[in-house]
C-alpha cells in the first residue's frame, strides 16, 4: 500500500515561517496533530472516518487541524489541508489564526478548485 | 506540481530554520507513538471517541487524554481497556537491544511454528476443524515459501557469483512445483 505524500502549497512556506515566529507552541501542537492525521491515513483509514477534536471539516473536503493537545494556554489556530484520495496526496495549504479563518478558507477553496476539477 | 514529502518531520525540517523547534517536534512525535497508533486503530474501527468511551467504560475526556498522551504516561490498564473496546489485544514483547536481525528472523520462525502447533492441538478431535487447519497449513506454506523465494531470488541476483550457504541444497524447481500444487484447488 503506497504511503501518503505531503505537498505544501507555494505560499505555505512563508505563512508557516511567519506563524512559527509568533506562535511556536501552537505550530508545534498543530504539526504533531498533523503527524497523527498522516499516520492514520497511512493505516488505510479514509479521511471521512478520521474523527477527533482537533479536526474540523470545512467545505469542499478541506480539513482544518487545530492546536488541541498542546501544552499550556494556546491561541486558537488552524492548519488547512486537503486530502486528495485519488493521488494519496495531502495538500498542506495554509496556516493561521482563528480570526482569519473565513479568508483562509476562501483562499483554500480557490487553491483546491483545479484539484477537484482534475478529479472528474 | 510542488515538492512532496514522506512525512511531517521531513517537511518541517525543510521549511523551518529553527533547529530547537524541529528537535522538540521530533521528540514529541517520537514519544507519542503508542497514542498515535491507538488513534489510528479507533478510526479504523469506525468509532468516535464517545462510542469508544461507552464500550471501554471511560469518559470521552479520558479517551481524548489517552489519544494525546506521551507513551510514558499511559497505563497498562488504560491500554487494555482501550484495545478490548476495539477488539484488539495487547502483545508485549521483550528483546535485547543488541539482538541482531538474523536472531529476529529466527525468533519469528519459532514463534510461527509454535502458532501452527497450537492450532493443530486445538483442532484435534474435530474433523471439520482439522480439515480447515490442514487447508490453512497449505495456504501458509504457499504464502511463506513465495515470500521466502522472492527474498532468496533477490539475494541470488545481487550476489550471483557468491555461493549460497545453506544447510541443505534448495531445489527451487521442486519448491515451485509444490507451491503450484498447494495453490491448485482440489
Amino acid at each position: 500500500m503506497a504511503a501518503w505524500k505531503l505537498e505544501p502549497s507555494p505560499f505555505f512556506d512563508s505563512r508557516f515561517k511567519r506563524f512559527q515566529k509568533k506562535h511556536a507552541n501552537e505550530a508545534k501542537a498543530i504539526l504533531n496533530n498533523l503527524d497523527t492525521y498522516v499516520s492514520t491515513l497511512n493505516e488505510g483509514v479514509h479521511p471521512i472516518n478520521i474523527k477527533a477534536g482537533f479536526i474540523h471539516h470545512e467545505p469542499d473536503g478541506i480539513k482544518a487541524i487545530d492546536q488541541k493537545g498542546g501544552k499550556g494556554k494556546l491561541m486558537q489556530s488552524r492548519l488547512y489541508i486537503y486530502p486528495h484520495t485519488e493521488t494519496k496526496t495531502l495538500h498542506v495549504i495554509s496556516i493561521g489564526n482563528k480570526t482569519d479563518q473565513k479568508g483562509d478558507i476562501n483562499e483554500c477553496r480557490d487553491y483546491i478548485k483545479p484539484l477537484r476539477k482534475g478529479k472528474g | 506540481m510542488g515538492k512532496k514529502y514522506n512525512n511531517v518531520l521531513e517537511m518541517t525540517k525543510d521549511i523551518s530554520d529553527e533547529e530547537d523547534f524541529n528537535k522538540a517536534l521530533e521528540e514529541e512525535i517520537k514519544n507519542k507513538q503508542i497514542s498515535k497508533a491507538l488513534f489510528a486503530m479507533r478510526c479504523k474501527a469506525g468509532l468516535t471517541q464517545k462510542e469508544l468511551a461507552e464500550k471501554a467504560g471511560f469518559t470521552q475526556g479520558k479517551i481524548s487524554k489517552i489519544e494525546n498522551a506521551f507513551d510514558n504516561e499511559l497505563t497498562l490498564n488504560d491500554l487494555t481497556k482501550y484495545c478490548s473496546a476495539i477488539n484488539m489485544q495487547i502483545e508485549i514483547g521483550f528483546s535485547n537491544m543488541e539482538t541482531r536481525l538474523v536472531d529476529r528472523v529466527k525468533h519469528h520462525y519459532f514463534a510461527l511454528m509454535e502458532c501452527l502447533i497450537e492450532m493443530r492441538h486445538l483442532a484435534k478431535g474435530d474433523k471439520s476443524i482439522e480439515e480447515g487447519v490442514e487447508k490453512f497449513h497449505e495456504e501458509a506454506f504457499a504464502n511463506i515459501t513465495t515470500g521466502m523465494l522472492d527474498c532468496l531470488l533477490k539475494v541470488k541476483i545481487k550476489e550471483e557469483k557468491k555461493p549460497l550457504h545453506v544447510s541443505s541444497p534448495i531445489d527451487l524447481k521442486a519448491l515451485l512445483e509444490r507451491r503450484e500444487k498447494a495453490l491448485t484447488p482440489k
